[in-house]
């Protein structure tokens, strides 16, 4: 058998000045570009080097020159053989002096129209959206066409030492004016009261290379929990009947890094197809027995990923749900990332966010591990005529080349905490997709409603079919 | 709650017809009761707490195949196995790893290219 079924501010992260405070580099950085210092992660699969001959493949072909497309402001030439380390892409809005303003009128009083996704200055009502992230920063270049591992600058290494609060000075009025980044982007002038941003980008994960404005609004989310909610309430704990609110559910911005990437995947195994099927006694049972052919199977191919999301929050990566319900905020993807736009703290007004706490070099095997299953899973439609299936027992995944971009996502977010007793507890999250009003959810369940009914069904089925089989035979 | 007992329904009607297609000893309709309880349990606590939740994202995500090369060849045969697939089968399992089996390769940070 052959082939059976084949288908047709200012910039970027202090990597290497640990004692630098954010602050200080507010207040020192004078110019955009990529920082001098700026050190590469270092390779993250020393122990997953291929083993000699390991996956060899006499029907590969070589992989083609590739040739880099994104618009680099650190660019280097990429057929030139210097293109191993990670390059930096500079996202900066170039903006610095901590005023965000309406391009027609001046006034920082901006704000999101979610219905719309648009900003909208509360002045002279003019609305307008940022330039998509993708076409601005040329992310948009085609994935195949990746070479080396290209980082946006939003997504810098957080340096270990990094501070919340910065002290920023009004331009319009010279006033120092106190923002917690690790809470909000902006904070008003106590003086002038125009709104300050953070309008550059912090080394402290705080602010990202783009966002995904909320279009779902508060009202519709509200809406959509109450249903949740409400078609789960006959066996949901009594107290968080008594306690559910849906109206106070709060939008975040969630943060994650977007990944892309180019690469080859090698998949060798066994396959079975049957032959025969027949019937055989054993004693007074019939049982059914099966012949097959076994098959040597390998697949090799090019598998270009687009927009890989992954979790930047070190608390929301941790999916455990024996501890907490962070898989509620992940089942509510997907988000349409391809309409992501630049950074504006004013997207950001009404909302709370969560800052990135993980590096690219942190999360390099979680986003290989997923580009290496979704080869996985495509490549079954090459594999259909195995119908008792395929064992791989060796995959190899070649990276040619990725793409990381740092962005926030929009959740509309209820949560509820649970007492356990003796300290232990659960916090329960019904999540809205900001874009999609997807929603999940957990419930706390009344279990002892749950046991009791479980019982009783068990007993009368018990009873009811002792005595059918009492009859029957 | 009607839809609950619904599937309830529907998920017992499968055993109890399972149960008795079994064993040819005689129908073991009992089991329908234990059975029942517990996936019943099961049924209403997936629904509220949705443990069982997830992006399916090697499903979802997008992803374009090229230059696929395959390679198949008989090497053997199995006779008379009561099992339906291959020992070991994987395929249906992306997100299952296999251990020593699988590399990761950056060939362009070993080849500067």
């Amino acid at each position: 058998m052959t082939n059976p079924d084949l288908p047709e501010g200012k910039t970027a992260g202090q990597k290497g000045q640990p004692n630098q405070s954010n602050q200080e580099w507010a207040d020192q950085a004078t110019s955009q570009g990529v920082p001098p210092d700026f050190k590469p992660p270092a390779a993250p699969f020393d122990k997953y080097d291929m083993p000699e001959g390991g996956a060899s493949d006499p029907g590969a072909t070589a992989a083609p020159v590739q040739e880099e497309t994104a618009h680099d402001t650190n660019a280097q030439n990429p057929l030139l053989p210097n293109n191993s380390e990670p390059r930096i892409v500079d996202t900066s809005s170039g903006k610095s002096d901590g005023l965000d303003k309406c391009p027609r009128c001046g006034s920082t009083e901006i704000s999101l129209r979610a219905g719309k996704g648009l900003l909208i200055c509360h002045f002279c009502r003019h609305e307008w959206a940022e330039q998509s992230i993708e076409t601005k920063h040329g992310f948009d270049a085609p994935v195949t066409e990746l070479s080396g591992m290209i980082i946006a600058s939003g997504a810098s290494d957080i340096p270990e030492s990094t501070e919340d609060v910065l002290t920023l000075k009004c331009q319009a009025c010279g006033a120092e004016v106190v923002v917690n980044t690790a809470e909000a982007q902006q904070s008003r002038c106590h003086w002038c009261r125009n709104v300050l941003s953070i309008n550059q980008q912090l080394p402290n994960g705080a602010v990202p290379d783009g966002l995904l404005p909320f279009s779902v609004t508060k009202e519709d989310a509200i809406k959509k929990i109450d249903e949740f909610v409400k078609s789960r309430k006959f066996f949901a704990h009594p107290k968080f009947v008594q306690e559910f609110k849906a109206t106070e559910v709060v939008g975040v911005y969630m943060p994650y890094l977007i990944i892309d990437a180019n690469t080859n995947l090698t998949l060798s195994g066994h396959g079975e197809v049957q032959t025969r099927s027949y019937s055989v006694k054993r004693g007074d049972n019939s049982v059914t027995l099966y012949d097959a052919d076994i098959y040597q199977v390998r697949r090799q191919f090019d598998l270009a990923v687009d927009d890989v999301v992954i979790e930047s929050s070190q608390e929301r990566a941790n999916i455990d749900t024996s501890r907490n319900t962070n898989n509620i905020i992940n089942a509510i993807q997907p988000f349409d990332v391809k309409e992501a736009v630049s950074y504006n703290a004013n997207y950001m007004r009404g909302f709370t966010s969560e800052k990135r706490d993980l590096d690219v070099t942190g999360l390099v095997p979680s986003a290989y591990d997923r580009v290496m299953s979704i080869g996985r899973s495509r490549v079954n439609d090459s594999i259909k005529a195995y119908d008792r299936r395929v064992r791989w027992e060796q995959e190899r995944l070649e990276v040619k080349g990725t793409r990381w971009v740092a962005v926030y996502l929009p959740v509309w977010l209820y949560s509820y905490y649970q007492d356990k007793g003796s300290g232990k507890g659960l916090t329960h999250y019904v999540a809205v997709n900001g874009r999609t009003a997807q929603t999940m959810g957990s419930v706390p369940i009344r279990q002892g409603r749950l046991l009791g009914i479980s019982i009783a069904i068990g007993i009368v089925g018990t009873v009811v079919g002792g005595f059918l089989d009492f009859f029957i035979r | 709650m009607y839809d609950i007992l619904l599937q309830f329904y529907h998920d017992t009607e499968v055993l109890r017809a399972s149960t008795v297609s079994s064993d040819d000893d005689g129908p073991l309709f009992w089991l329908a009761g234990p059975i029942g309880a517990v996936g019943f349990y099961s049924y209403i606590f997936l629904r509220y707490r949705n443990t069982n939740k997830r992006h399916e994202y090697e499903h979802k995500t997008h992803a374009e195949l090229g230059q696929i090369t395959a390679y198949d060849q008989k090497v053997g045969q199995v006779k008379g196995v009561e099992r339906t697939t291959i020992v070991g089968e994987n395929s249906t399992s992306p997100r299952l790893r296999l251990e020593q089996g699988s590399t990761f390769v950056e060939s362009w940070r070993q080849n500067g290219s």
